[in-house]
């Protein structure tokens, strides 16, 4: 034991050192492909009315997008619609799919229907959704769901799935139920494949409700992008799509955070 | 505690219960005329009939050690399993201290060949997971646990995962929250069958520490197809045939008690009793009767 803790320690700092290394190469890598963009745009190489350059899309970003109400207000509407939709297709996927794991009978008559709704493009039904639910949150929501849903269940079934025998067989020597068998066997065996979910889940559900603002909607990024690319302010679309891009980037992170926190004993 | 004959090596013919109204006052298991089959799929929609056990017949008495030993495929993990209730043989009978055999029965507990230990669990929780299944109390639970850690060696890495320990240690582990359970009557399906040399005989030392310092001894019923383990372990060794799996002999092992398993394998008794058992489970062993399913009945 005593032994075993500076090879641990060691190990995380080579780890650690590892990762400084890593991100200095992504940051300058980065750098690089954005110097080259605005060269290219100061250079007249690139044609800036359709694709703009670095100095511009941060210059709005930073400038008046930051310090204006109408990002801030849109990313509101965004985030709301998002954590909804995760919320409730995230939790209705995972229950889903564990009673599929629970009642394998469920899951065999679920299946074609699933295999079906699962291939089905369900984005292009975006202007369906806007068509029955309006432009409100309600579409975008729906949207999100029908999308993020079925990557859950179809996660948690198949880490139900890899349930270690012995383990149940344990249980049963031991005498527990079968609840007790899904809460401490179960359970936690889907866990890793049920976050991966989670994590794709999120990225979608963003995508979703981006999708569906995009559509038709009153509020939200994707209808601010639309409408600057309506009117070929390609600088503003970027800033939009970048700040965007950093608002998945932390969920993601916090997702991962959790993550960490809870699947601990895999990375030991 | 019983005293031990001193009379090595009486084989007693198989199928046959001995009705002793002293022993049966003492008598903590009964397995009757327990034969059990199963089908196996074969190629082209066959099906083909496995015949595991046959007509097996014996008592155990309470605190005995007694160990199953015989060739791989005799059926021995299936009577253990039966006798678990973990499975249902398909005719004769089992009383277990008065009862049915059930699948968890708060007075057995079962030690598998695989240390089942619950990966996202730590070592404390492993042992203490047991105990929570049978509902004992949170304060007792990690009294247990801990002392029973300390025991089998393993105090200071509590906090451990399993991932992190190596298997004999994974295996101590499984040993302390299966004796964590405080049952009166212990099965054990080659629990260390799968580790090296030393790692076995350690924690064989251990496991005849842990049974012999209770002042109720618990009864055990150990699989293993090796004959030296359950040599050193057992009061009694019941050695069964090569399939389908009869009671070929029932031989009482005269060592006494408290035993040091490094010691004993240098001793002359030791070198006796194993080349009687030897003969017979080598000559199963080398018999050319093929495992396979339908084995003819001929008589033994």
């Amino acid at each position: 034991m005593q032994a075993a803790l500076p090879r641990v320690a060691a190990r995380r700092n080579r780890h650690s050192r590892r990762r400084v290394v890593i991100i200095s190469y992504q940051i300058l890598l980065a750098v690089a492909a954005l110097l080259i963009w605005q060269v290219c745009a100061s250079e007249k190489l690139l044609d800036t009315t359709v694709i703009s350059s670095p100095g511009a899309v941060f210059g709005y970003l930073f400038g008046d997008a930051l310090e204006g109400r109408e990002l801030w207000t849109n990313a509101y509407y965004t985030m709301i619609a998002t954590i909804l939709a995760f919320g409730l297709g995230s939790v209705s996927g995972i229950i889903a799919g564990l009673i599929c794991v629970q009642f394998p009978v469920v899951e065999e008559v679920l299946d074609p229907f699933v295999t079906l709704m699962n291939s089905f493009p369900r984005i292009a039904l975006a202007p369906l959704f806007v068509v029955w639910f309006g432009i409100g949150i309600l579409s975008k929501v729906v949207l999100a769901v029908s999308v993020i849903f079925f990557i859950l269940m179809l996660t948690t079934i198949a880490g139900g799935r890899s349930v270690d025998r012995n383990l149940i067989a344990l249980c049963r020597s031991l005498g527990a139920g079968p609840w007790r068998i899904f809460r401490s066997i179960t359970l936690p065996t889907a866990a890793p494949s049920i976050f991966a979910g989670l994590k794709l889940g999120l990225i979608y559900s963003f995508l979703g409700v981006i999708v569906g603002e995009m559509i038709a909607s009153e509020h939200g990024l994707g209808q601010e992008a639309m409408k600057y690319s309506n009117l070929f302010q390609m600088d503003r679309v970027l800033a939009v799509l970048f700040f965007l891009a950093i608002i998945t980037t932390l969920l993601a992170t916090i997702m991962t955070v959790i993550e960490r926190r809870v699947l601990r004993w895999q990375r030991m | 505690m019983k005293q031990q004959s001193a009379i090595a090596g009486t084989p007693v013919p198989p199928a046959s219960v001995p009705v002793d109204a002293v022993a049966a006052a003492s008598r903590i298991l009964t397995v009757d005329s327990v034969s059990h089959e199963f089908f196996l799929d074969g190629t082209g929609g066959t099906e083909s009939r496995v015949h595991a056990l046959d007509n097996i017949s014996f008592t155990v008495e309470r605190g005995e050690f007694v160990s199953l030993v015989g060739p791989s495929g005799c059926g021995k993990t299936t009577l253990l399993n039966a006798i678990a209730g973990l499975n249902t043989p398909s005719s004769g009978k089992i009383m277990l201290a008065g009862g049915e055999p059930k699948a968890g029965r708060a007075d057995v507990a079962y030690m598998f060949a695989t240390d089942c230990l619950l990966p996202w669990r730590r070592t404390v929780d492993n042992v203490t997971f047991a105990m929570e299944v049978r509902g004992v109390a949170d304060a007792e639970r990690r009294e247990r646990a801990q002392h029973l850690l300390t025991r089998v060696g393993l105090a200071g890495f509590e906090m451990a995962y399993p991932s992190q320990l190596s298997r004999g240690m994974r295996q101590r582990t499984a040993l302390a929250r299966t004796f964590a359970l405080n049952s009166p009557i212990l099965l054990m399906d080659e629990p260390f069958g799968a580790l090296d040399a030393q790692t076995k005989l350690i924690l064989e030392r251990l496991l005849l520490s842990l049974w012999e310092e209770g002042e109720q001894r618990t009864t055990v019923l150990f699989v293993t197809h090796d004959l030296h383990e359950a040599l050193i372990l057992s009061d009694r060794v019941l050695v069964f045939s090569r399939s389908p799996g009869r009671l070929k002999a029932d031989t009482r092992i005269p060592f006494e008690r408290p035993r040091d398993p490094l010691r004993m394998q240098g001793t002359r008794e030791y070198h006796e009793v194993f080349s009687k058992l030897w003969a017979d489970l080598g000559a199963e062993l080398l018999s050319d009767g093929s495992p396979g399913p339908g084995a003819d009945a001929s008589p033994p």
